[in-house]
């Protein structure tokens, strides 16, 4: 039996799917701009590997990079991917529901600060990634300017107001207790995303861009 | 289907069909044998929630 009172981490992407999708439709130049920061590091083929989303969200990311799986905890959201033509499954970053070594490229585009444990969903996505495979993690950077307008905002937004926004720094941290190697990154969004009239060219480095990408190799020799 | 495992204990997982079409399996379940845990397959989407956060 249900609980009345039980609310979960993802019951407001259920509730605003549409609204949340609808943002990326808008604000044109600022989703340009992220594309192109990820796409820095992706490989030439995405679609030609076993590639994976975690927190897929609408697909907006995992469809025009050629990402095939995408894992999604809200039910809405998922179904919104699936249109797009993601192969969905729908889980948790904590626990993925994943064999060991099961993938080439794993992407992550602002759900880390999402995860309820950060660092456990980082342990799970280098368990299912394969030796030699890449991970690509695109966040919101607390320390950069656009980083701090969004935390002050923060209680404000629908979607944020359970976020935990994190530091690039951090995250590189932990890439490296977990053994990546080859840790690379850039930026982009220097300004309110919102306000961008023009697609914003992504520089190397973290710290100025609300929007950072790093990329990390697992140790091992690919076999793919 | 053969990249999926149980969230919990990681181990394989039995599918059962209800309706398929020619691409993909509609609904039914996947169990994993060790857990004992039916997880329902929606609207041609697996539910691999935790069974704690599922609906």
């Amino acid at each position: 039996m249900k609980k009345p009172d039980s609310t979960k981490p993802f019951d407001a992407f259920d509730k605003y799917a549409r609204e949340y999708d609808a943002w990326y439709d808008k604000y044109i130049p600022a989703y340009e701009s992220e594309l192109l920061a990820l796409k820095q590091f992706l490989p030439a083929h995405p679609e030609k590997l076993r590639a994976l989303e975690i927190g897929v969200g609408t697909g907006r990311f995992a469809s025009p990079l050629g990402v095939g799986y995408g894992l999604e905890p809200s039910k809405e959201m998922a179904l919104f991917a699936k249109i797009r033509g993601i192969e969905l499954v729908r889980g948790i970053a904590e626990a993925l529901p994943f064999k060991p070594r099961t993938f080439d490229l794993i992407l992550i585009v602002t759900a880390l600060a999402f995860f309820t444990e950060p660092a456990q969903g980082l342990r799970e996505a280098t368990r299912v990634l394969k030796p030699g495979g890449q991970l690509i993690i695109g966040m919101l950077d607390r320390e950069s300017p656009p980083g701090q307008y969004y935390e002050a905002k923060q209680k404000e937004s629908r979607f944020s107001s359970n976020a935990h926004f994190l530091s690039a720094a951090e995250v590189e941290r932990w890439l490296a207790g977990l053994g990546y190697e080859k840790l690379e990154s850039c930026q982009t969004l220097s300004g309110i995303p919102e306000e961008l009239e023009e697609v914003e060219l992504p520089e190397r480095g973290t710290g100025k861009g609300g929007l950072a990408v790093l990329s990390a190799g697992k140790p091992g020799n690919r076999t793919f | 289907m053969d990249i999926l495992a149980c969230p919990v204990c990681k181990g394989d997982l039995v599918l059962n069909v209800v309706e398929e079409n020619e691409e993909e399996v509609i609904s039914g379940t996947l169990y994993c044998p060790a857990c004992g845990e039916h997880y329902p397959i929606d609207e041609g989407i697996p539910n691999l929630l935790p069974p704690d956060l599922r609906n």
